[in-house]
C-alpha cells in the first residue's frame, strides 16, 4: 500500500479538472448508485449521521454497487444526499488493505499476525509499567458490538478507565443534559412525534443540511399547519422554512432561553398541575470539582428568571424581545411542541447548562410526555447513542446507565463480567481532550484509535498531532481508509472492514436499534474490527499474565456473541431490550427499547405509561401515567435547573473581532474521509470557504471569492470568501469537512466543566484579505 | 411559479426528446453525455441559474437533493437527461410502478414529473392521479 494522501489528492484533484483541461481521462465507467445492477439487496442502515436511515444495499459480483431507502423503516425509503451516493465509499482508492508499520519514518506492509503481535508487545509493556498508561479511543460510529467488547475489555480486563470516544466531542453535553434533568440518558421522544407536533423550535441545529430525512419530516408537518421557530445566528438552509427566526449573538442563547422562560412564568403559561406532580428544582452552590448541588425552590428560581427579562436578554443577545416573547407563545401555546438541537448547544463550553435550559422550557410548560411534546436532541454519528452512550463507552460511564464513580454500579459490572472484586477502578479515565493532551505529555504510551479522525477532528487540532506524531508513543489507527488526517501520525495502521463488509447493531438518536447485514467481503486484507479487537485482547491478557481470565471474558466467536452479552447487560436496567435477539433484529425495521421481553413491540415514547412505556409500572408501581423512573434518587421527578447565563470562553473582542462557527455542509460528513472520496460529492462541494455577512465584507472590503486569511489564537487558515447574508454581522462560518483545509486548526480546545464537551462551535478570529 | 409559454414548450420538446432518446438508447444509462468544460469549484448555478430557480420552487430544491443526484458529476457520468433508475435511491416503490406497469419506451418519470420542480404536469396530475399507490410518499 503505496498511496500517500498527496497521492490521493492528485487522484480527486484529477477528476474533477477532467473537463477543465478537456482531457477525456479514462472513465471509471461508473454508473450512478442508484442505477446499477443489482443480484441481492440486504438491509442495513446508513453509514453516515444519527439519524438512522434504513437501506437496501444492492449488491453484484460480490461488490456494493447501489442502494435505496427502506420504505417500511422510519424515512419511509428516503436518503438524503450523501446517502445515495453510499456505494462509492466501498471502493475508493485509498481504501486502506494491509497492515502498514512506520519504520524510519516510512510505512512499511507487514503481516496482521506480525501487526498483532507487535502491538500487544507495545501495549504490554506501557501497560505493566502504569495501566494508565495505555488509552483507546473510540467511535460512534463503530459496531455497538465492538464498542462494548473494548469497554468489557479496558474497564474489566485491564482495570483502567482511559477508553473515550468521539462522542465526546458532539453528544457528551446532551447525554449530561438528560442524566442530570430526567435522570437517564437518551431522548424520551421518537421520530413520530414529529407527525403529532404543531410547533418546532429548533435551535443550534441546521437540520436541512445535517439530517436531511429529519427536517423532510419536519417541513411535511409544516405543509400540515405546523409553525417552526428557528433559533440560530445563521440563516440557514434550514430557517428557509422558519414562521419565526431568532438571529442572536453567538453564545447568547443561554439569556434567551431564560427570558423565554420569564415571558411563560410571567404569563402564566406554565402548568401547575404538571410542576406540582414531576418536577423538583435545583441549584449549584459550589461549581467545585466536583460541583455542590442542592435543592433550589420555585421562588428562587423566580428569582433567577425575574433577572433575565426579555429586555435584558435583548440586550445580551440582540435578538430583538418581541421575537423571545412570541417565540416563549408559541412554545407553550401549542398542542404539542417539539425541540430540536444539536452542535450548536452541545458544542459549548456551557453546553449542558444550555441543553438544560431547554428542558426547562418542556417541563414548565407541561410540553413533554404525551405525542408531539417531547425535546429531542439530534445525534452527529449513527451508532453515538447505541454504541458509545448506551454502551458505557466514555470514561465515566458503564454500561446501561451505570456511572463508573458509583460503587454499587462497578460491582455489578464485576460481577457480570466475572471479573475480581475491586478490577474496575473507581475514579473515571481522561476524557478525549485530555487523553491527547497526556498522549502529548507521554504519560499514556500507547493508544489505539479505531473508526475516527481526531488529527483532523479535534478542537485546537494542531497542538495535538504534534503529540500523536511523537515518537516516544505508539499509536495504533484502525481505520478504513489511509492516509487520513490521524494515519499518516500513526505508527501501526490497521485496515478495517467498512460499512457492511462486517454486521454489527447501530443504535440511532430515537433509541432505535438496528441490524445492519455483512453484504460483501472486506476489501484486501481488511478485517472486521471486532474480529481485530478479539485477536487483541488475548494477546495483550495474555503478555500481562491474564491468559487464564482472558478464555471466558473474551470468549466471543462473532457479533452475535457479543450481541447476546450485550442484551444479557441490558437487561433489568433502563434500557432493557433483552427482547431484541439477533433473529428479530435481522426481519425488523429497528426497534425502540426498552423492549424487555421478545414479544415486547418496543416504546415509541419512554416515562409515559398511558403512550406504552412497560417500565413505568416496573420502577413505580405507583405512577398513575409520567414517572421519571431513572431519576429514583429524586422520586422520579424530573429536575428544573437553575442555570444564570454564562457567554463563551472566547468573545470575540478588539484584537479578534469575529466570532467563527463551523458546521456541515449536506454533501459531506465530518471529516470527508468518505464523502469527498464521492466524486459528485466532491464536485457539489470541493473546498472549505469563508462565509462572511456582506456587511462585514464591505467594511473589509472582501468580494466573493477574494482569499482571506482567517487568524485565532490558535492557528491561520486561507480561504476563498463567500459573501452571502448568512451569518449574521460580526459572524464568520466555515465547514469542517476538508483534510486540506483544517478548520479545527484554530478552534477553541476549551471545554465544558460538565460534560467535557469543547467548544468548537465559537472562537474569536481576525480577517485579513490577501 | 408561473412559467413562461417559452418555457413549457422548452419542456414540452425535452419531454420529447427525452421519449425519443428512450426509444433509441433503452439503456441510456450506460453512456454518459459530455458536458461542457468547467472549472472544478464552478457551481451548477453559475451557467444553469435559470434551472436553479425552478428546482429551487420545488420539493426537491426545498430538500437539498443536488444537481449530482440526477445528472452526475460533468466528468464522470454526467447524462442531460436522468433516467428513472437515478430516481430509485428515494422513489424505489415508484420507480417499480413504472416498470410494471409502462412499456418500455413509456419508463420515464418525466413523462408525468415536471423537469427540476418534479411535481407532476397538470395533465399527468388529472389523467393520472393514484398511479404510485405505493411506495414513498
Amino acid at each position: 500500500m503505496k498511496i500517500t494522501r498527496r497521492q490521493l489528492l492528485k487522484y480527486s484533484a484529477a477528476v474533477a479538472a477532467a473537463s477543465t483541461i478537456g482531457l477525456e481521462l479514462p472513465r471509471p465507467a461508473r454508473l450512478l448508485a442508484t442505477e446499477a445492477d443489482v443480484d441481492t439487496w440486504t438491509k442495513g442502515v446508513c453509514r453516515y449521521c444519527g439519524a438512522g436511515c434504513g437501506v437496501y444495499v444492492g449488491v453484484k459480483g460480490g461488490k456494493v454497487t447501489a442502494v435505496k431507502g427502506d420504505k417500511e423503516n422510519w424515512n419511509k425509503g428516503f436518503l438524503c444526499l450523501k446517502g445515495n451516493f453510499l456505494p462509492a465509499i466501498m471502493t475508493a482508492p485509498d481504501r486502506a488493505q494491509q497492515p502498514l508499520l512506520k519504520k524510519n519514518g516510512q510505512f512499511v506492509p507487514i503481516s496482521w499476525d506480525e501487526a498483532m503481535e507487535v502491538m500487544a508487545n507495545k501495549f504490554g509493556e506501557a501497560y505493566k509499567a502504569n495501566p494508565n498508561s495505555v488509552a483507546f479511543y473510540g467511535s460512534g460510529q463503530s459496531y455497538t458490538e465492538e464498542s462494548y467488547f473494548m469497554n468489557k475489555l479496558f474497564k474489566g480486563g485491564l482495570g483502567t478507565n482511559n477508553i473515550d470516544g468521539n462522542p465526546r466531542l458532539c453528544m457528551a453535553s446532551a447525554a449530561v443534559g438528560y442524566v442530570s434533568t430526567f435522570g437517564k440518558d437518551e431522548p424520551m421522544g421518537a421520530y413520530d412525534d414529529i407527525y403529532h407536533a404543531d410547533c418546532f423550535f429548533i435551535i443550534g441545529s441546521n437540520m436541512a443540511e445535517a439530517h436531511p430525512v429529519i427536517f423532510r419530516l419536519v417541513n411535511e408537518q409544516r405543509q400540515r399547519g405546523a409553525k417552526i421557530i428557528m433559533a440560530d445566528p445563521r440563516k440557514t438552509l434550514s430557517a428557509k422554512i422558519a414562521d419565526l427566526h431568532m438571529s442572536f449573538i453567538p453564545g447568547t442563547d443561554l439569556a434567551i432561553l431564560n427570558a423565554m422562560a420569564h415571558v411563560i412564568v410571567k404569563e402564566k403559561l406554565y402548568s401547575q398541575e404538571y410542576l406540582d406532580k414531576h418536577l423538583m428544582f435545583k441549584k449549584v452552590t459550589d461549581p467545585g470539582p466536583p460541583p455542590k448541588i442542592e435543592p433550589a425552590s420555585w421562588d428562587e428560581y423566580l428569582k433567577l428568571i425575574d433577572e433575565m427579562t426579555p429586555e435584558a436578554a435583548e440586550k445580551l443577545s440582540g435578538c430583538p424581545k418581541e421575537e423571545i416573547i412570541m417565540a416563549a407563545r408559541m412554545f407553550a401555546g401549542s398542542k404539542g411542541t417539539m425541540s430540536f438541537w444539536c452542535m450548536g448547544l452541545n458544542q459549548r463550553t456551557r453546553g449542558v447548562w444550555v441543553n438544560n435550559l431547554v428542558h426547562n422550557l418542556h417541563l414548565l410548560t407541561g410540553q413533554i410526555n404525551r405525542p408531539g411534546a417531547t425535546s429531542f436532541s439530534l445525534t452527529g454519528q449513527p451508532n453515538a447513542c447505541g454504541g458509545v452512550r448506551d454502551a458505557g463507552l466514555l470514561s465515566h460511564l458503564l454500561p446501561y446507565g451505570r456511572m463508573i464513580a458509583n460503587d454499587k454500579d462497578r460491582e455489578e459490572m464485576e460481577s457480570f463480567w466475572g471479573v475480581p472484586a475491586g478490577r474496575i477502578q473507581p475514579k473515571p479515565g481522561l476524557t478525549a481532550v485530555e487523553m491527547f493532551q497526556a498522549f502529548g505529555k507521554g504519560e499514556i504510551k500507547a493508544m489505539w484509535i479505531a473508526c475516527t479522525n481526531p488529527g483532523q477532528s479535534l478542537p485546537n487540532v494542531d497542538a495535538y498531532r504534534k503529540g500523536m506524531a511523537a515518537e516516544d508513543t505508539f499509536l495504533v489507527v484502525s481505520e478504513a481508509y489511509h492516509p487520513t488526517r490521524t494515519s499518516e501520525l500513526a505508527d501501526l495502521v490497521l485496515p478495517a472492514a467498512l460499512w457492511v463488509e462486517k454486521d454489527g447493531t447501530y443504535g440511532q438518536s430515537e433509541r432505535r436499534y438496528q441490524y445492519v447485514e455483512k453484504a460483501v467481503e472486506p476489501i484486501g486484507q481488511a478485517r472486521p474490527d471486532l474480529e481485530v479487537m478479539i485477536d487483541f485482547g488475548r494477546r495483550l491478557m495474555k503478555t500481562i499474565g491474564r491468559e487464564d481470565e482472558a478464555q471466558k471474558l473474551l470468549a466471543f466467536k462473532n457479533s452475535e456473541d457479543v450481541w447476546n452479552e450485550v442484551r444479557q447487560a441490558s437487561k433489568g436496567t433502563a434500557y432493557d431490550f433483552m427482547g431484541m435477539t439477533r433473529e428479530r433484529m435481522k426481519k425488523a425495521h429497528g426497534i425502540q427499547w426498552p423492549c424487555p421481553s421478545e414479544d415486547h413491540p418496543g416504546t415509541v415514547r419512554r416515562y409515559t405509561a398511558k403512550h406504552g412505556d412497560v417500565l413505568v409500572k416496573k420502577f413505580t408501581p405507583e405512577a398513575e401515567d409520567v414517572s421519571f423512573y431513572g431519576a429514583k434518587k429524586d422520586g422520579n421527578k424530573a429536575t428544573v435547573w437553575l442555570r444564570p447565563y454564562k457567554g463563551p470562553a472566547e468573545p470575540p473582542d478588539a484584537e479578534y473581532p469575529f466570532a467563527l462557527t463551523t458546521g456541515r455542509q449536506i454533501e459531506h460528513w465530518h471529516t470527508g474521509t468518505m464523502t469527498l472520496k464521492v466524486p459528485e460529492l466532491r464536485r457539489s462541494a470541493p473546498a472549505a470557504y469563508l462565509e462572511i455577512n456582506p456587511v462585514d465584507a464591505e467594511k473589509l472590503q472582501i468580494k466573493n471569492k477574494d482569499k482571506v486569511k482567517v487568524t485565532s489564537r490558535r492557528g491561520s487558515i486561507v480561504l476563498e470568501a463567500k459573501v452571502m447574508d448568512v451569518p449574521r454581522p460580526g459572524l464568520v462560518f466555515v465547514p469542517m469537512h476538508y483534510p486540506e483545509q483544517m478548520i479545527n486548526s484554530l478552534t477553541n480546545d476549551a471545554f465544558d466543566a460538565l460534560s467535557k464537551q469543547p467548544e468548537y462551535k465559537i472562537c474569536a478570529v481576525k480577517l485579513e484579505k490577501v | 411559479m408561473k412559467r413562461t409559454e417559452a418555457k413549457k414548450r422548452g419542456a414540452w420538446l425535452m419531454t420529447a426528446a427525452c421519449f425519443q432518446v428512450g426509444l433509441v438508447l433503452p439503456n441510456l444509462a450506460l453512456a454518459a453525455d459530455t458536458h461542457p468544460d468547467t472549472m472544478k469549484d464552478q457551481e451548477c448555478v453559475e451557467c444553469h441559474a435559470d434551472q436553479s430557480e425552478v428546482w429551487l420552487s420545488g420539493k426537491h430544491g426545498l430538500m437539498n437533493v443536488k444537481c449530482v443526484v440526477c445528472h452526475g458529476d460533468p466528468a464522470i457520468n454526467f447524462v442531460k437527461q436522468p433516467t428513472m433508475a437515478r430516481c430509485r435511491g428515494c422513489h424505489g416503490d415508484k420507480v417499480q410502478d413504472v416498470e410494471k406497469r409502462r412499456a418500455a419506451n413509456e419508463q420515464s418519470c418525466f413523462l408525468c414529473h415536471e423537469h427540476h420542480t418534479v411535481a407532476p404536469t397538470a395533465s399527468a396530475a388529472t389523467t393520472n392521479k393514484g398511479f404510485h399507490t405505493g411506495g414513498a410518499k
